[in-house]
C-alpha cells in the first residue's frame, strides 16, 4: 500500500504543477493579449491622427504653392513687380530718319 | 484530549470550508447573473467610434475641407485631492501657456466633471496623457478645417458643435459626408484605464465619403474677388456672382459678398451665412430681354433686322408710360437688345399671346426649382396666367412683375446660348468612397429642348453685338470675344420700389463663338453708378480677363466654328466666319488685318497684333502664353522665326498706344 502511495501523490502534484503552469500560461497569454489590443488601439489612433496629420500638410501644401499666393507673396514681401509698364513703341519712317540725318549732317558738318 | 482538541480544529476548519463553498454557491451559481451584469456595467462600456468626416475637393483635386484631430480634456474633480490641484495647475499651465490662477480658477468650480481645455491639438493632449493623471479624461473632438476661410462659403456650408452639416454641401451631403460610426466594448478599471477590448464585439467605423466639386478654386477665387473689389469700388450693399459652363450645367464658381468663414461661422450674420445666390430673389429687369426675344425669335415673330419704332423714348401703353433710358426714333430688332429698349421689346411682345410667353417663362425654369444641391432654394415669382393683368406680359418682357433667382437667370441663360438645352445645375462632380473607389459620378442632366439650335445661335450673335456696340460695351474682352446683357432694375421694397435703389447686373458667356462658360455679375445698390452697364459690366470684364490669362490657351479648345483656308499651309489669311450673320452691316466677320505665316516649325511675328489677333494664332499653333498689358503686342519672349517648342510659354508685352511716324526734331 505504502509503496503504491508514493508514485500516486508524486503524479498528483505533477499533474498540479502542469495544471498550475497551464493555468499561469493561459493567464499570461490572456495578459499579453490584452496588452496587445491595447497597443493595437494606441497604433490605430496613432495612424489616423498621422493619416489626417498628412492630410492637413497636403492641404497646406496646396494652398502655400497656388499660383495666385506666389505672385501675392512675390509682390507683398520680396517686392517684385511685374513688367506690367506700357511700354511706348516709337516708329519712325526709313526716309524721314534718312532725312534727319541728312539734315543733321547738313547742319553740323 | 488530543484528539478531541484536533475533531474541534478539523470540524471548525470543515464548517469554514462549507461556509466558503456555501458563498461560493451563492456567488457563482445563485447571484451569479445580477453581479455579473453590475460588474460589466461598472467595468465594461459600449464606446462609439467615430467615422471620419469625408473630405471636400475642388474640380482640380485642391482639398477645401478636411478635419483636424483635436482633443477635449476633462477633469473629474472626485478622483483630484485638492492639495494635488495647484500641481495639476501648474502643469497644465506649462503645456498650454495659459496661467496657473486661470486653471487654479477651473479647478476650484463646483461640479463632479470639469471641461479644462477644449480642442487643443492632439500632440498636446498626448503630452497631458504622459502624465498618467487619474482624474484627467480625454476625447476625442475633431474639428473641421476650411483651408481657405471664406473661399466658396455658401457653397460648401459649415458643421455646428454637434459635427451636424449646416447650409451648403455640407448640409445636402450630410449622410454621405458622415460615414457610420463603428462601436467598441471596452473593459476599463476602477480608475478608469483600459483593461481589454472585445474584439469580436468591435465595430469598424466607415469614414465618410468624399464629394469632388464642380467648383474650381482658381475661378472661385478669381470671382471673390472681383466681386470683393466691385462691391468696395461701386460702394454697393451685396454683391452675388455665378460662372457656370453652359454645355452641362456644372458651376465653376459661386459666390455671395458679404460672406462668412466657417471655421468661425458663430461671429456672422444669418444674412451673411444665406446663400442669397439660392434663396433671394430679385427682378431680373433687362436681362430678361434676351429670353424675351429668344422667345420672339423660336416663334419666328420677329427678325433681327426689321425697324421698329420706338418713340423717341417715351411711350404710353394702356395708360401707363414706358420709357427707355437712350432715347431713340427707329431701331431694329437686334438695335433693341443693343441699346436696351424697353419700348421695343414691349411692342414685340405683344406678338406672343400671354400662354406662349408663359410657357417660355416657364420652360426657361422661372417660377420653378433649378434643383440644385443646396438648401434653402426658392421658387422666384411667376404669376400663374389668371393672375395676370393687361401689363404684366409687357411688363415681364423687361423683366418686371416677376422675381426670379441669380441661379434660375444663370441656367436660363446658359440654355439660350448652348443650342437651346436646359441643364440641371450640379455642383457636385464625384464622389468616392474612403478607399478612394468613385461611387458617383456626375452625368449632366437635361432638362427640356426650350428654343431651337437656331435660335440658340441668332440669339447668341444678337448678345455678342449687345457687348460689342450695346450697352454690354464695357464688357468687352481684349483677350476673348464675349457676348452679354446688362440689366438694371429697381429694388422691391413694402409693396413698390425702393427710391434710388437699383440692382445693377451683367450676364454674359465666353468665348462668344463656342461658349464655355456664363458669368452672372449682380451688384445690389451700387452708390456711385446704377446701371448695369457702368457697375456690373466692367467686373465681369475683369472676371472674364483674368480667367483666360490664367488659363491661356484653354479656351479655344473647340475650333469646329473656326473655319480656314488650309490649302496653303506656308502663309495663309485666317478669319473666323460666323455661321449666322443676318445684319451685315454690323456683324462683318473678324478678319485678322494683315496676312500672317504659320509656319508649323517657326515662330510667327505677332509684333504690332492686337491681343485678340495674337492670341488666336497662338492657339492654332497650339503654344501656350502669357499676356502682359494690354492693347497692341510690343515684344514676345519667343523670337519670329524661332523653332517652336511645345509647353514653352509665349510671354507677349502689349502697350496702349504705338506712335507712327513721330516727329523728332
Amino acid at each position: 500500500m505504502k509503496k503504491s502511495a508514493k508514485p500516486l501523490i508524486v503524479t498528483l502534484l505533477l499533474m498540479l504543477l502542469i495544471i498550475t503552469t497551464l493555468v499561469l500560461f493561459v493567464i499570461g497569454t490572456r495578459f499579453k493579449y490584452e496588452e496587445l489590443i491595447r497597443e493595437k488601439i494606441s497604433i490605430e489612433a496613432q495612424l489616423r491622427a498621422e493619416q489626417t496629420k498628412r492630410t492637413n500638410l497636403f492641404a497646406e501644401y496646396q494652398m502655400v504653392s497656388a499660383e495666385n499666393i506666389i505672385v501675392q507673396s512675390a509682390k507683398q514681401d520680396l517686392g517684385m513687380v511685374q513688367d506690367y509698364e506700357t511700354i511706348n513703341k516709337i516708329s519712325i519712317e526709313k526716309s524721314e530718319l534718312d532725312q534727319l540725318n541728312q539734315m543733321l549732317s547738313e547742319k553740323y558738318d | 484530549m488530543i484528539n478531541s482538541r484536533s475533531l474541534i480544529v478539523v470540524i471548525l476548519f470543515f464548517l469554514l470550508f462549507i461556509g466558503l463553498i456555501l458563498k461560493l454557491v451563492d456567488i457563482q451559481i445563485i447571484k451569479s447573473e445580477e453581479l455579473k451584469y453590475y460588474a460589466k456595467r461598472q467595468q465594461t462600456k459600449l464606446e462609439t467610434v467615430p467615422a471620419e468626416r469625408g473630405l471636400i475637393y475642388d474640380r482640380n483635386g485642391v482639398l477645401l475641407v478636411h478635419n483636424r484631430n483635436d482633443m477635449t480634456i476633462y477633469i473629474d474633480l472626485r478622483m483630484l485631492p485638492v492639495k494635488k490641484r495647484e500641481d495639476v495647475a501648474n502643469k497644465f499651465s506649462k503645456i498650454f501657456g495659459k496661467s496657473k490662477k486661470y486653471y487654479l480658477s477651473l479647478l476650484k468650480q463646483s461640479g463632479k466633471t470639469i471641461c479644462i481645455e477644449k480642442k487643443v491639438p492632439e500632440e498636446k493632449a498626448r503630452l497631458i496623457s504622459e502624465l498618467k493623471l487619474n482624474s484627467v479624461v480625454i476625447t476625442e473632438d475633431p474639428t473641421r478645417i476650411y483651408q481657405y476661410g471664406s473661399l466658396a462659403s455658401h457653397v460648401l456650408g459649415y458643421v455646428n458643435n454637434e459635427y451636424n452639416g449646416v447650409n451648403g454641401i455640407a448640409k445636402t451631403f450630410e449622410d454621405e459626408l458622415d460615414g457610420e460610426n463603428g462601436a467598441r466594448l471596452v473593459e476599463r478599471n476602477a480608475l478608469g484605464d483600459l483593461i481589454t477590448i472585445a474584439e469580436e464585439e468591435t465595430i469598424q467605423p466607415v469614414p465618410g465619403n468624399n464629394i469632388v466639386l464642380t467648383i474650381d478654386k482658381s475661378f472661385q477665387s478669381i470671382l471673390e474677388e472681383e466681386l470683393r473689389e466691385g462691391l468696395k469700388k461701386y460702394k454697393g450693399i451685396t454683391a452675388t456672382g455665378i460662372i457656370m459652363n453652359p454645355n452641362n450645367g456644372e458651376i465653376l464658381a459661386l459666390a455671395n459678398l458679404d460672406d462668412y468663414d466657417p471655421n468661425l461661422y458663430w461671429k456672422f450674420s444669418d444674412f451673411q451665412r444665406r446663400n442669397r445666390a439660392v434663396t433671394d430673389t430679385y427682378e431680373p429687369g433687362s436681362t430678361f430681354k434676351a429670353i424675351t426675344i429668344a422667345a420672339l425669335l423660336n416663334e419666328k415673330a420677329c427678325y433681327e433686322s426689321e425697324v421698329l419704332n420706338v418713340e423717341n423714348g417715351t411711350y404710353k401703353f394702356r395708360n401707363t408710360f414706358i420709357r427707355d433710358t437712350y432715347p431713340n426714333d427707329r431701331l431694329t430688332v437686334k438695335e433693341v437688345i443693343e441699346e436696351s429698349s424697353n419700348i421695343g421689346i414691349a411692342k414685340l411682345i405683344q406678338r406672343l399671346s400671354d400662354e406662349d410667353f408663359y410657357k417660355y417663362v416657364r420652360d426657361f425654369g422661372f417660377g420653378n426649382y433649378t434643383s440644385i444641391m443646396l438648401p434653402g432654394e426658392v421658387k422666384g415669382t411667376l404669376k400663374n396666367l389668371g393672375e395676370w393683368s393687361k401689363l404684366t406680359k409687357t411688363f415681364m418682357s423687361f423683366g418686371y412683375e416677376l422675381s426670379v433667382t441669380p441661379i434660375q437667370l444663370t441656367t436660363a441663360f446658359c440654355s439660350l446660348i448652348n443650342g437651346g438645352t436646359l441643364y440641371k445645375p450640379q455642383l457636385v462632380k464625384q464622389q468616392m468612397n474612403w478607399l478612394g473607389k468613385v461611387v458617383y459620378e456626375i452625368e449632366p442632366v437635361e432638362i427640356r429642348e426650350v428654343i431651337s439650335r437656331e435660335t440658340s445661335e441668332r440669339i447668341k450673335n444678337i448678345l455678342k453685338s449687345a457687348v460689342e456696340n450695346g450697352t454690354g460695351k464695357s464688357a468687352d474682352s481684349e483677350l476673348i470675344s464675349v457676348g452679354g446683357k446688362t440689366g438694371t432694375s429697381k429694388i422691391a421694397k413694402d409693396g413698390g420700389y425702393a427710391t434710388g435703389k437699383y440692382n445693377s447686373s451683367f450676364i454674359g458667356f465666353f468665348p462668344a463663338d463656342n461658349p464655355q462658360m456664363v458669368c452672372l455679375v449682380l451688384i445690389d445698390s451700387p452708390e456711385l453708378e446704377k446701371y448695369g452697364s457702368k457697375v456690373a459690366a466692367p467686373i465681369f470684364k475683369n472676371i472674364t480677363d483674368r480667367i483666360v490669362q490664367s488659363n491661356p490657351g484653354y479656351y479655344f479648345k473647340n475650333k469646329n466654328d473656326i473655319h480656314q483656308n488650309s490649302e496653303d499651309k506656308q502663309s495663309e489669311e485666317v478669319k473666323i466666319i460666323y455661321s449666322e450673320n443676318v445684319d451685315q452691316k454690323s456683324e462683318e466677320p473678324f478678319v485678322l488685318t494683315s496676312n500672317i505665316e504659320i509656319n508649323d516649325n517657326r515662330m510667327p511675328d505677332l509684333r504690332g497684333k492686337t491681343i485678340k489677333e495674337a492670341l488666336f494664332i497662338l492657339n492654332e499653333i497650339g503654344m501656350k502664353y502669357n499676356v502682359r498689358g494690354t492693347g497692341i503686342v510690343n515684344s514676345q519672349s519667343i523670337k519670329p522665326g524661332e523653332q517652336i517648342v511645345h509647353n514653352k510659354v509665349c510671354v507677349l508685352n502689349c502697350s496702349q498706344s504705338e506712335i507712327n511716324g513721330a516727329n523728332v526734331y
